[in-house]
């Protein structure tokens, strides 16, 4: 695994909010600062994180939805926000797709799921006439649903069949990266199951790689070759499942570990929790230093006035905290 | 244990548009003194109308409620005038909610919310009402409580306005608290926060809790017994330790294989196949039977309530005494499957 | 009850057959249609409307009578088997009259909204697309303009540019569309983060395909509703102007004017006043209805 497909060079991505009358910045959220990070052709790189810790931003704008404030974004060596011509451009769109958290905004309404996933065949021009029929048919039903499906309206699907649709819509031009931004967390739990076999199944017929973005670490393990972990626009860790999830060296993955509740009451009755005191602090005003030392138990000096770099600690454990250099 | 409230043969319908949905069929369950019982069960299961018939809240029309008995400390509740229920209303009993931010009025400020609450049921003057309400913020672990009750509800955060709301139902020591869903609005870290309080207030106060989640392993960490509810039914009710240990309902078996464990390696996921029922037309049979994969002829009936061991009943006629498969179940079987 | 041991043998649940009823693909303006008929009020608008304006069109011809010709003879009659709501003061019929009335004002009431609907689609588009600074300006532009009454730049501008059926056109276009950008704006901005244009634009739809795909299709309804409304508005903005002397000409008659005529004889002749009257309040009942039906049948709130 030494070609990356996809690295992510010193990304940062800055909101302005409430511009002056004449377009003056009078607030930046820095959503995401300076992230770095690859992912290998095959494997599914999980992303988690807290509300507003800037994860479903990273994904936006790793999917060329956004523009980057500074650093880039490389698909196979090339930079994806520059303009490579029409052609080019198109191809990167061709392969790097998303997956959407909401099924019930994902789909336009007003389109049947015959249209919705012919949209993206006729934009690249992919089919024609009886063969697109056929590939329309054969996209339903590699994602479970029956191909009478085709002429049903959004509203008229489950939950669960709808985020089969936006499956097949971002398969429909064979993509080779497909961002997941928290793709089951609007999902019923036994539906939630299905979606992530069918992601799965899918990841092994069509070699597909994954980034999956969530709250839930439980399904992040499930799912996950490595993980990374993100507080308030940076990176603090990142490492592969087994690794991560037995030896988390950061006190935020820490913490974060222990707050999930175990489905076992015998477990649970008898658990310490690392309980992070306070709330995570407003994007807008993140700490000084380290992002984390506000809630932080391990807190030193340092922590207040030099915010700690991303190191290998191991081979693949990289964590960003002053206390494991 | 004395039984604080004992619900009987609940029902609720809803009018809708498209038909008469059946919410809750025939709910019963009894919540002893101090304890924490969970509801568990996915989006539309009844499990929320439940707690709504139960506060004595559900929106009339659409909803509407066609039988049951509610008996809260042996008082009838369903025979109560709204201004009779008004008083039992936060004395007795009290409601947490998902999110918070729609259950507070965000034009009053916190203090005005909380001291309301004393001055409308133990009459004090508005001052030692609101001395009454900085207390109430201090026992909820809210850092610069009299700093808070100048404070509006969009001022906190999620967590914190969850805080107050628990503040808000514990301020006249009711008996009973209903938290529906109180936790799935908040981060993994301030969930754990939330449910820690939740726990410690059980323990120092004696407060019972019906905990209402779809999150197995919320409810583990609480519950010391849980009903699982499907399409408005009770399918399954037992012990904390047994249901988790040996789930008797092939849809508890499900729902608990279909959750990974964050505690472990997972290999591979065993979802339940098929659609949420829908709730328009329930079939005559089992309500979960579309989707068992332990499916039987006599399914197409409806299964009642079996007992497979101690205070631990289900839903299937796999657990019947003439059923040669009762005894597979009783040994786990489900799980080894 | 007895229980076989062989209603335990394993057999498959029936299962819901795949295409029901519910669901074999109604569209929105179906489903919406659907609920516009539960609506009696806004159908008995619709039917109002439509026979109003079937009326005006073919009305006139049958009649016998012309709008213009003066009959003094037969000036100030009440309804007869003649005239069936009478004749003016110059001997005209009055149905003829009010028939022909209703030609003007529905067309003013269409044409105005007509106008509103392509300059307020457009510029709220426009806004709400291309967002930020631009928005900012443009829609800093309508408050100001919205801050002062609109009937008193309608007033103005008909002093300005006199009486006349297409100054009136003019002076309503220009200047009833601020509420139709507003609305449209707010539409396309919210429509714009939804996922499903996301979706389109990391397919590389073009901008031209979101508009007409996605943006235009969802937010039609709001549109469709303040069009609806803002017929009855400019109708009674020109039966308003008439009124004070500022519509339509001589012998031209919208119902406005003749409301305004007859009022003059109110005391001797009160039907001169009734039917124009009853006509225009009416109509603007109907359009009322109807909007609000369509409101409620449009609604994304109000589906499930």
């Amino acid at each position: 695994m030494n070609t990356t497909i996809l690295s992510v060079d010193r990304l940062s991505k800055f909101f302005v909010l409430n511009r002056t009358f004449l377009g003056n910045a009078a607030a930046t959220v820095k959503a995401v600062d300076t992230v770095s990070f690859s992912i290998f052709p095959g494997e599914t790189l999980g992303l988690v994180g807290e509300t507003g810790c800037g994860k479903s931003t990273l994904a936006r704008t790793i999917a060329g939805l956004y523009s980057p404030t500074e650093g880039k974004v490389l698909f196979k060596g090339q930079n994806i926000h520059c303009d490579h011509g029409k052609e080019t451009n198109m191809l990167f769109k061709r392969q790097i797709q998303m997956i959407f958290q909401d099924p019930y905004s994902s789909l336009n309404p007003r389109m049947t799921i015959h249209d919705i996933i012919e949209e993206p065949l006729n934009i690249h021009k992919l089919a024609k006439g009886k063969e697109k029929e056929a590939r329309i048919s054969s996209l339903l039903l590699q994602v479970g649903l029956n191909p009478e499906y085709g002429s049903r309206f959004p509203h008229e699907c489950s939950g669960g069949q709808r985020q089969r649709v936006g499956i097949a819509r971002a398969l429909a031009v064979s993509p080779e990266l497909i961002v997941c931004d928290e793709p089951i967390s609007a999902l019923d739990v036994s539906i939630q199951a299905q979606i992530i076999n069918l992601l799965e199944q899918l990841q092994t017929e069509l070699r597909l790689t994954y980034l999956f973005i969530a709250h839930d670490l439980s399904m992040v393990r499930h799912i996950s070759t490595r993980v990374a972990v993100m507080y308030l626009g940076s990176l603090v860790e990142l490492a592969s499942t087994e690794e991560l999830y037995s030896h988390p060296l950061h006190p935020y993955t820490q913490a974060l570990l222990s707050a999930i509740p175990i489905p076992d009451p015998a477990i649970e009755s008898h658990r310490k929790r690392i309980l992070l005191p306070g709330d995570i602090p407003s994007p807008l005003d993140p700490p000084s230093g380290c992002k984390f030392h506000s809630r932080c138990h391990y807190a030193m000096p340092i922590c207040q006035k030099s915010p700690p770099e991303l190191t290998a600690t191991d081979l693949n454990h990289y964590t960003a905290c002053h206390l494991v250099k | 244990m004395p039984v604080l409230l004992d619900v009987q043969n609940l029902s609720v319908i809803f009018h809708t548009y498209a038909g008469t949905v059946r919410a809750v069929n025939n709910v019963s369950f009894t919540v002893n003194q101090g304890k924490i019982i969970g509801i568990v069960g996915e989006s539309g299961c009844g499990k929320s109308a439940t707690a709504q018939a139960i506060m004595g809240i559900l929106p009339q029309p659409p909803a509407e409620m066609i039988s049951g008995g509610i008996y809260l400390d042996a008082a009838e509740l369903t025979a109560l005038s709204e201004k009779e229920l008004q008083h039992i209303r936060g004395k007795k009993m009290s409601m947490i909610f998902q999110d918070p931010m729609t259950a507070l009025n965000p034009v009053l400020t916190i203090g005005l919310q909380i001291a309301e609450m004393f001055m409308h049921h133990q009459h004090l003057a508005y001052k030692d009402a609101l001395l009454q309400a900085e207390k109430a913020l201090y026992s909820v672990d809210i850092p610069a409580p009299k700093a808070r009750l100048e404070q509006y509800p969009h001022q906190l955060s999620g967590g914190m306005r969850q805080r107050v709301m628990i503040a808000m139902a514990l301020a006249c020591q009711p008996k009973l608290i209903i938290a529906d869903e109180p936790t799935t609005a908040l981060d993994v870290t301030i969930q754990a926060q939330i449910i820690d309080l939740l726990r410690s207030k059980n323990q120092k106060l004696g407060t019972s809790i019906i905990l209402i989640s779809h999150d197995l392993g919320v409810i583990a960490s609480l519950c010391q017994r849980v009903l699982v509810m499907y399409a408005g039914e009770i399918i399954e009710a037992a012990p904390a330790a047994d249901l988790y240990r040996l789930p008797a309902h092939p849809y508890t078996y499900g729902l608990l294989q279909s959750v990974p464990r964050p505690d472990r390696k997972n290999h591979g996921l065993l979802s339940i196949a098929g659609q949420p029922p829908n709730l328009l037309k329930i079939s005559s049979g089992c309500s979960f039977g579309p989707r068992c994969s332990y499916s039987m002829e006599i399914c197409r009936q409806k299964p009642p309530l079996l007992s497979v061991g101690e205070q631990h009943a289900t839903r299937c006629w796999l657990a019947h005494t003439d059923s040669p498969h009762r005894q597979m179940l009783l040994q786990g079987g489900l799980l080894i499957k | 009850m007895h229980i076989t041991p062989s209603a335990f043998h394993r057999t498959p649940f029936p299962q819901e057959p795949l295409s029901t009823a519910s669901a074999t693909g109604t569209s929105y303006w179906q489903d919406a249609w659907r609920r516009l008929q539960n609506n009696k009020l806004a159908i008995a608008g619709l039917i109002f409307i439509l026979l109003i304006t079937l009326a005006a069109i073919a009305g006139p011809h049958f009649s016998g009578y012309s709008y213009a010709d003066q009959n003094l003879p037969e000036a100030n009659q009440p309804p007869s088997s003649m005239h069936w709501f009478g004749t003016d003061n110059l001997g005209r019929d009055l149905m003829t009259r009010v028939l022909y009335g209703a030609r003007i004002s529905l067309s003013i009431g269409i044409a105005a909204s007509l106008i509103n609907l392509t300059v307020g689609v457009l510029y709220g588009g426009i806004a709400g697309y291309a967002g930020g600074r631009i928005d900012n300006i443009m829609m800093r532009i309508v408050d100001i303009l919205y801050g002062i009454p609109l009937l008193l730049y309608v007033i103005l501008l008909m002093v300005v540019l006199g009486p006349g059926l297409l100054n009136i056109f003019l002076a309503l276009g220009l200047v009833y569309w601020l509420g139709m950008a507003r609305i449209v704006r707010g539409q396309i901005l919210t429509i714009k983060k939804q996922e499903y244009v996301l979706a389109a634009r990391l397919t590389g739809a073009s901008s031209a395909r979101i508009l007409l795909r996605h943006l235009i299709p969802n937010s039609i309804g709001p549109i469709l509703i303040t069009t609806t409304l803002a017929i009855p508005e400019a109708i009674f903005t020109e039966a308003f102007l008439s009124f004070i002397g500022l519509g339509v000409s001589a012998p031209m008659a919208s119902w406005g004017v003749l409301a305004s005529e007859g009022v003059v004889s109110l005391r001797s002749y009160p039907f001169q006043l009734l039917y124009p009257a009853l006509a225009i309040s009416i109509t603007m009942l109907s359009f009322n209805f109807l909007g609000d039906g369509l409101r409620d049948s449009l609604d994304p709130r109000m589906r499930k």
